[in-house]
């Protein structure tokens, strides 16, 4: 890393700090619950629109597409990936739908990369994604695991995409960015949303890779020096993770945890662990004897803890706190009450 | 290195009839250099088969030699091309011919010819439709123009309108196709294209379904070629959005035993969900070829063996079990690379338990038995196995077996030498100088074909030895752990962390230098990654950072005699107001020290100071001199160069942190300077280069204290307010005393925070 890159940064930073100082939303004292909806194909169940009327949900964050760099003839080039297709279904009523793009860090990495043009094309693909489907924006949100590295391009791109589309922007920003802010700097844009899950690596044997009280303590105590106020985005998803002889093969999200258990292909050898007796076809993938499938998700405590401890640790209460994801799996696979949600929310004053 | 899409990647890419699947990881960042053939196997399989097998070659997630399908559109545009230039019979010319049926640049053409069909005529860019045949192939295209929209999508597109996955073809589109079909009634060529032209718009439609309805109904009276295969993949896909996995993985199956071309297709569509559906297709299956191919996909969805046991069964030479049993062999070699005890006895258990009953019944009778097309490659499967399960003996003539198999040319060979010399390892649980040089030539030979090899170039070498020469070197470690033998140890396994005592850095140099060292020893002397002048640079250092500056220079020229020196980047003697390295590395020396003429230079002060010559002069060079020494001086790359120190400009090995952190030599000589000062100048100066001192104690106490990085701690972050400012020491004060020297003035200029600092404390 340039020394100049850093300077520059720590710089921005500073003017950011100017620019945003009078830009702090009230706090209100019970935040609004609203929803990622990470799928490619825009389709709502009864039960996840029962989910919207009980949390009075305003806002949709949906993820339209992916950006990912794809190398042709030995040249990079920025691609979106896994563009969002609705469905004939209308979309509900009086709730506002902010895109969401998904960028991958090596996008931002690629310095052979025009930010201008990525950003031309970035909005003409939300705005024609929108105005298909006569969804009215006022936000975009961005999320990237930017880098120190990568932490300038991507803050010059929002600034970009800000600039052409006049919307409003948000982005979010993962624990060790708030952490480490002075290095990482601050994104500037509108609306910084804290990402408090995928916290560890994705690892077959120990840990739990989506959120893990000793990893978020490590990181609670910066969650006050941030200088922005921040909404924050929760997880509500499970995932199980299969390996062999250690090594991981997949990632299964969405998958039941009674169905499992009803197949007496595997194991159960502890609340996390399943273990395969054979060899056999379950979920559309083969699995050998000896095979692991390690459950992670967050129990109704976790959740408890993780509002418990943003209400202590944030500086101002979150206007918002944005579930991520929705989808009815998440909640019947965890045996979520519907309405879970509501009585958390109370840590927040 | 050839980057092949993973699996998983492909399923998503090649069939957008797959509604949901896993989240593939396996095109993640990470792994990508150990999930590369050469790098996890020692045995080329692909020399035992015959070429046609080579293509279904599967390593760790992906397919060894890639596949097509990441160009599904383009895959039969030539075939296309070539199969209507011949029908035209010379009416067009090949480039017309493509370019109508291809290229989006014709699309004026096209409109004008389509709209003119009715008028023999007509003329164009030298096409006429006075030929009939010419009229057919314009008919054929305003029929399939449209369809082309829904079904070759733009992967990647920044236009909406090309990621079709959210339309489909309509109604109308389907029933002008249906329509244009039934009323043709020309060439049974053109008619089984039109054919093909409904199956895909009822593809690419919202009802998918209406593609098996009309294949049921039609395909009976079309030709079996590659277009009907074509068509029943659009039915197996169809079948599959109807959760029909049953007769969904059948006709793929049927696609994959019939039509080459669409076999890896077959096989990623290829998608049971759970074992009843694999039955399910098996029931349909009306013969043993059909079965065989069934089993054939199940054994590329995830268990080989399973299939091998079943087609052996049923046809034991036939060829799908060459690349099926390639497969097996480099899943061993996976599974023997999982193992990793340090311990030789709980490293042969490992070993012993990676093989399950089952296995061995199959595959000891496939050898044995000597039915399949390549009894060579049985036998190397074999011979692996008993390896494994500790049969050492067993497992060398078996491997002995598999060489008589072959032609014995010098790929089998040489295949056959790196097996038994892995074996050989194995068998061993001591080592001793009559073991080693036992091992000996096997062994050069293994480490020259390595420095031969293009790890990289995968298709062309008829072997791979990097990984025996891998394996040579974890297992010869465990066994000079065994049998207490460290640098024999250090020598196989380096590690920078064996340096961190003293001894251990003269036991190894004491090796290194021993007179009459066996051919072994020295062929991995000479392959280890560090040398003799490497670690006498490193104690050369150690010395130098405890003022034991005889010492150093002496050990610092024996680095040098082994080639190991290093230019500084700038001069260490000057005492600069700002500790700025790049400032000093752009600076002209007039003196270029290295790595020796630099301890040399200290040394001569260190004689003169003790002389009483020119005291304050040699003390505060020295001083400079230490002061540059250390982590804050402007001589970084003459400590991070040397390869056996853990160190970098944001990190140094608690091991060796204090002594490169620090001051008490710079101290000593600066306070021996003062002592020795006459001038204010010369008092200002001292007070000054003291305080830096003082600075750098104080981090060191706090900033620095316990960090195992401390990136962040540099000039080039003296913006950044996390770094706390120091608390002034007694020479920042005393500094305050010498306002009337030019050097305070000077402090004052460059130093903002000693201007703050008097600003504050007026």
């Amino acid at each position: 890393m340039s020394s100049g890159n850093i300077r520059y940064i720590i710089l921005c930073w500073l003017l950011c700090l100017l620019g945003w100082s009078c830009n702090s939303a009230a706090p209100s004292t019970q935040p609004e619950i609203s929803f990622y909806y990470w799928k490619t194909q825009f389709r709502l169940s009864d039960y996840e629109q029962e989910l919207l009327d009980i949390y009075k949900v305003q806002r949709l964050y949906v993820r339209y597409f992916d950006i990912n760099v794809i190398q042709e003839q030995g040249t990079s080039r920025a691609v979106p990936q896994a563009v969002i297709a609705f469905d004939t279904q209308a979309l509900p009523a009086g709730i506002e739908v902010i895109p969401v793009i998904f960028i991958r860090n090596t996008v931002m990495e690629d310095r052979s990369l025009s930010l201008d043009s990525l950003a031309r094309n970035t909005w003409q693909l939300v705005s024609s994604i929108s105005n298909r489907h006569h969804i009215s924006i006022r936000q975009v949100q961005l999320d990237c695991d930017w880098t120190v590295s990568s932490a300038q391009r991507f803050f010059d791109f929002t600034d970009k995409l800000a600039q052409l589309s006049g919307v409003r922007t948000g982005s979010t920003v993962r624990l060790h960015q708030v952490k480490h802010f002075k290095v990482t700097g601050i994104p500037p844009v509108d609306t910084p949303v804290l990402m408090y899950y995928n916290m560890g690596d994705i690892e077959s044997a120990t840990g739990n890779s989506i959120y893990e009280k000793a990893i978020a303590d490590k990181y609670n105590k910066s969650l006050r020096a941030y200088p922005r106020p921040l909404a924050v985005a929760i997880p509500v998803y499970s995932w199980f993770i299969h390996s062999r002889n250690g090594k991981i093969q997949q990632l299964y999200s969405k998958k039941s945890r009674t169905e499992l258990e009803a197949n007496p292909g595997f194991r159960k050898k502890d609340d996390t662990f399943y273990e395969a007796v054979n060899n056999h076809i379950f979920w559309g993938t083969y699995f050998k004897k000896g095979d692991l499938l390690k459950y992670e998700h967050l129990s109704e405590k976790d959740l408890e803890t993780i509002f418990a401890d943003l209400g202590s640790h944030l500086r101002s209460a979150p206007g918002e706190v944005i579930l991520y994801d929705l989808d009815e799996l998440n909640f019947t696979n965890q045996q979520y009450e519907k309405d879970i949600f509501k009585k958390m929310a109370r840590h927040f004053k | 290195m050839k980057k092949i899409f993973s699996k998983k990647w492909l399923v998503i890419l090649s069939s957008s009839v797959l509604a949901s699947i896993g989240i593939a990881i396996a095109c993640a960042d990470s792994g990508d250099w150990e999930d590369y053939v050469n790098y996890y196997s020692s045995v080329k399989t692909e020399k035992y088969v015959d070429s046609s097998s080579i293509p279904f070659f599967y390593g760790a997630n992906e397919f060894i030699y890639g596949t097509d399908l990441n160009n599904n559109i383009g895959r039969f545009t030539d075939q296309n091309t070539n199969d209507w230039y011949e029908y035209l019979g010379g009416a067009l010319p090949l480039q017309t011919v493509d370019r109508l049926l291809h290229n989006d640049s014709a699309q004026a053409l096209r409109s004008a010819l389509f709209a003119n069909l009715g008028n023999k005529n007509y003329q164009q860019n030298g096409i006429s439709l006075r030929n009939g045949k010419v009229r057919d192939f314009i008919y054929f295209l305003r029929v399939a123009k449209p369809i082309e929209a829904f079904s070759t999508r733009e992967l990647y597109s920044w236009y909406y309108d090309d990621n079709k996955d959210y339309e489909k073809a309509g109604q109308d589109i389907t029933e002008q196709t249906l329509s244009a079909y039934e009323k043709y009634k020309g060439d049974a060529f053109v008619k089984n294209r039109l054919w093909f032209q409904v199956m895909k718009a009822h593809f690419y439609s919202y009802e998918k379904k209406n593609a098996i309805y009309f294949f049921d109904k039609t395909a009976a009276a079309q030709p079996v070629n590659t277009l009907y295969y074509r068509a029943l993949s659009y039915v197996a896909g169809a079948y599959y959005q109807l959760k029909d996995y049953e007769t969904s993985n059948y006709l793929f199956s049927k696609v994959y035993l019939h039509e080459p071309a669409l076999r890896h297709l077959a096989v990623y569509n290829f998608h049971p969900q759970a074992e009843k559906d694999f039955y399910g297709s098996l029931k349909m299956a009306k013969n043993n070829a059909e079965k065989i191919a069934l089993w054939t996909m199940l054994g590329l969805y995830g268990d080989e063996l399973r299939a091998i046991k079943e087609i052996y069964a049923l046809q034991p030479d036939h060829r799908n079990l060459e690349f099926l049993a390639a497969t097996y062999l480099v899943g061993l070699e996976q599974r023997f690379n999982s193992k990793d005890a340090t311990d030789i006895a709980s490293f042969r258990q490992e070993l012993k338990e990676i093989i399950a009953k089952d296995e061995w019944q199959i595959t000891g009778k496939i050898a044995r038995e000597e039915k399949t097309t390549t009894p060579a490659l049985w036998y190397n499967i074999a011979g692996y196995m008993n390896m494994l399960n500790g049969d050492y003996k067993l497992a060398a003539r078996q491997y002995q077996q598999s060489l008589e198999h072959t032609d014995k040319s010098a790929a089998f060979t040489d295949q056959n030498r790196i097996l038994q010399f892995i074996n050989k390892l194995l068998s061993l649980t001591d080592i001793s100088n009559q073991v080693e040089s036992g091992l000996y030539e096997d062994l050069k030979w293994v480490y020259e074909q390595v420095d031969k090899e293009n790890i990289w170039d995968n298709e062309r070498s008829p072997n791979r030895y990097y990984h025996a020469k891998q394996f040579a070197r974890t297992y010869l470690y465990k066994l000079y752990l065994k049998t207490g033998q460290p640098e024999m140890a250090q020598l196989v396994a380096p590690s920078q962390s064996y340096y961190f005592e003293r001894q251990a850095q003269d036991n190894m140099l004491r090796l290194m230098n021993r007179k009459g060292n066996s051919n072994w020893v020295q062929l991995l002397i000479k392959d280890y990654t560090y040398t003799k002048g490497d670690i006498y640079y490193l104690q050369g250092l150690i010395a130098a950072w405890n003022n034991n500056i005889p010492e150093a220079v002496a050990l610092m020229k024996q680095a040098a005699r082994n080639n190991v020196t290093t230019i500084l980047d700038a001069n260490p003697f000057n005492g600069k107001i700002k500790d700025c390295n790049d400032c000093d590395y752009q600076e002209t020396q007039h003196t270029v020290y290295n790595s020796v003429t630099y301890l040399e230079k200290i040394q001569e002060m260190q004689a003169y100071l003790k002389q009483g010559k020119d005291a304050y002069n040699n003390a505060t060079l020295l001083g400079n001199a230490f002061y540059s020494m250390s982590y804050f001086g402007n001589t970084r790359n003459y400590t991070i160069n040397n390869p056996v120190i853990i160190a970098s400009h944001s990190y140094i090995d608690k091991h060796y942190k204090d002594l490169w952190m620090g001051m008490s030599h710079a101290r000593h000589y600066y306070e021996t300077a003062l002592k020795h000062a006459e001038t204010d100048e010369q008092k200002a100066r001292i007070h000054y280069l003291l305080s830096k001192v003082e600075r750098n104690e104080y981090y060191v106490r706090t900033f620095l204290k316990d960090k195992e990085y401390f990136s962040g701690f540099d000039y080039y972050y003296r913006d950044d307010k996390s770094i706390p400012d120091f608390v002034a020491g007694t020479h920042f004060e005393a500094l305050r005393n010498y306002k009337h020297t030019r050097y305070y003035q000077d402090v004052i200029r460059e130093c903002g925070y000693f201007r703050k600092y008097i600003t504050k404390n007026r």
